[in-house]
């Protein structure tokens, strides 16, 4: 029988999940690669880079096009909507404490749609000289916009005295949610023939239609994002012990808090803006990677970023190869993977959350 | 030294604080006493900088408010009196986040003996959300002393601040937070705690600060404060100090207890 001073020696030296999770980013950083790797040999056209390059291919040409202007931008696209969507997922879990907290769930991506949906249709009546200025920004801005707005009432409506309502966060969600969808509908019943085709085209929801073009638009508000995001772990894990134990530990609160917020509204607007809503990457990404390296922001977050990546371009390829040559609207893919891991932490915490 | 000069707050529209003074000397274990909702916490949230009050409030010469939290931060810990946590951190994760945000941030020793210090090293790799709260009010204690370590640095003293420490611990671990916190200020740092237990405040306060209705009503040593006549007044009923309760009820005394 093992006495307790055993036992104390066995836990003399506590088990460490910080080299697990910087570990990690090697993983996930090769799971990356090897997933591009796949979605861009795996396609409808039975196009591949392997048989361009053995020159086994029947036509050169068309294979560099398929490969170079449709699976790539596809790739690029689905990498860094999904980094958005999982780092956008893990900031907001961490800014409203709680892991439940989901742009897709808590209206803020309902919001950005919003957003990229009053650009569509009312864009034009923008002074021709700020239209020139932003320009082809114009949808994922006004996205953004959307997404920021969303965020700042869903906090402002949830967060009391530095404490979360779990209830009222999800609620209140659900409100802005139905708000922004009745608010699109409208602009929708106010839009023109050629902009229906442009919303039709955006809601789709989807990386179908990625072009360089498109990515252009979004990459630097992403990037922008994801880069500010890294530097959010400490305050992050401040803010977990409660605000006011993170303003004792000299984390500046007040300026953790908008840059967070300012994180998820550009990821998720950008992300929003150029492939409509998909749910669930952000809730499914930073919990699988809590189980297994903690729930420390740091590496937390450079993870989500490279998981949530693969994970989209993972569900990517399932979309078009389960029914080739159609294909599924990835947003169903990622809910049906999603949706029952939602209500998994739903079920597993019932009595923690005060619903 | 910790002044409070004219310290007055109000939270929505409700006066908690009606110029309040005090002073904290480091050194010293200096209590707060008072009956429920008297302002103890609220002073103790002003005192630390959680929120602003009207007034002047310093810490070693340094001006208290929120606005300076990041200037405070290595040279006092704030332990609060409930803490829940948002996310499954270990036990050793939760005291390494102090640790992160104060001097001896390069001594990777020092989560580990801040555990011992509160014995809970042997938890330290369970998940903080699984532990009693009693246990879970001992590994703050150790993230506060994590996070400060030394009671005294190169300009001046540190201070404790402990919101009601003791509250959900048994009298054996009441006694333990008591000493490690007594200790502190033996070697030269502040402490100032939000106290419940008459008893303990006796026991290990050098000055006790008794709180009525948002004002100072006593201020000194345990002796001067904690007489029948004070208690009576401040708490609203007939308290008798150093009496034992009639009948032949068991009535345990911590002051009995051995050090060990």
């Amino acid at each position: 029988m093992m006495t307790l001073t055993q036992a104390k020696m066995i836990e003399a030296q506590p088990r460490d999940r910080r080299a697990t999770a910087r570990q990690a980013h090697l993983w996930l950083g090769l799971l990356l690669i090897a997933v591009c790797a796949i979605s861009l040999e795996s396609g409808a056209s039975g196009v591949s880079l392997l048989g361009l390059v053995t020159g086994s291919a029947q036509d050169d040409t068309l294979a560099r096009i398929i490969l170079w202007e449709v699976r790539l931008p596809r790739i690029a696209m689905g990498a860094l909507v999904g980094a958005a969507l999982a780092v956008s997922g893990a900031v907001m879990q961490g800014l409203f404490r709680n892991p439940l907290a989901d742009p897709g769930i808590v209206g803020v991506s309902a919001g950005a749609g919003l957003g990229a949906i009053t650009a569509i249709v009312l864009g034009g009546l923008l002074p021709p000289a700020l239209q020139s200025l932003i320009g082809i920004y114009t949808v994922p801005l006004a996205a953004f916009v959307g997404g920021w707005a969303s965020v700042l009432l869903l906090y402002g409506v949830a967060t009391r005295g530095g404490r979360t309502s779990v209830a009222t966060m999800l609620l209140a969600g659900i409100a802005l949610g139905a708000l922004s969808g009745a608010v699109s509908g409208l602009m929708v019943y106010a839009a023109d023939d050629q902009q229906l085709r442009d919303l039709t085209f955006w809601g789709l929801g989807s990386l179908a239609g990625a072009t360089w073009a498109k990515l252009a638009t979004a990459a630097p508000i992403i990037g922008l994002a994801l880069v500010a995001a890294t530097t959010l772990g400490r305050g992050l894990n401040g803010l977990a012990l409660g605000e006011a134990t993170a303003l004792h530990l000299g984390i500046p609160v007040q300026r953790t808090k908008t840059l967070a917020i300012l994180c998820v509204a550009g990821a998720t607007g950008a992300a929003v803006a150029v492939s409509g809503g998909i749910g669930f990457v952000g809730i499914v990404v930073p919990h699988l990677l809590r189980l297994a390296t903690g729930p420390d922001h740091g590496p937390l977050l450079i993870n989500s970023a490279l998981l949530g990546a693969s994970l989209l371009l993972g569900a990517d390829i399932l979309s078009r190869l389960l029914i080739a040559p159609a294909e599924l609207p990835i947003g169903i893919v990622t809910a049906v993977l999603g949706a029952p891991v939602f209500l998994w932490i739903l079920l597993r915490r019932r009595g923690l959350v005060d619903l | 030294m910790l002044c409070a000069d004219h310290v007055s707050l109000c939270l929505g529209g409700t006066a908690i604080l009606h110029d309040v003074s005090l002073s904290a000397r480091a050194g010293h274990l200096t209590a707060i006493a008072g009956p429920n909702g008297s302002g103890k916490t609220t002073l103790l949230r002003a005192l630390t900088g959680e929120i602003a009050a009207q007034g002047t409030i310093t810490m070693g010469g340094l001006p208290v408010h929120p606005r300076h939290a990041m200037a405070l931060a290595p040279r006092r810990g704030v332990l609060p009196q409930a803490a829940r946590l948002a996310f499954p951190f270990t036990v050793i994760e939760v005291v390494r986040i102090g640790h992160g945000a104060g001097r001896f941030a390069h001594r990777p020793d020092l989560p580990l003996r801040a555990l011992d210090h509160v014995g809970l090293r042997h938890m330290a790799s369970r998940t903080y959300q699984d532990l009693s709260g009693g246990e879970q009010q001992r590994v703050q204690f150790a993230r506060v002393l994590a996070q400060i370590w030394e009671p005294a640095g190169p300009d001046g003293p540190n201070w404790l601040f402990l919101d009601e420490p003791v509250s959900s611990l048994d009298i054996g671990h009441q006694l333990g937070v008591m000493r490690l916190a007594r200790d502190f200020a033996a070697r030269g740092g502040g402490v100032v705690a939000v106290m419940h237990d008459l008893n303990l405040t006796s026991m290990f306060a050098d000055q006790v600060v008794m709180m009525q209705s948002g004002r100072v009503v006593a201020e000194g040593t345990p002796e001067t404060v904690i007489t029948s006549e004070t208690l009576s007044a401040v708490y609203g009923c007939d308290l008798a100090v150093s009496e034992p309760p009639p009948g032949n009820r068991p009535y345990i005394l911590p002051q009995n207890a051995r050090a060990g």
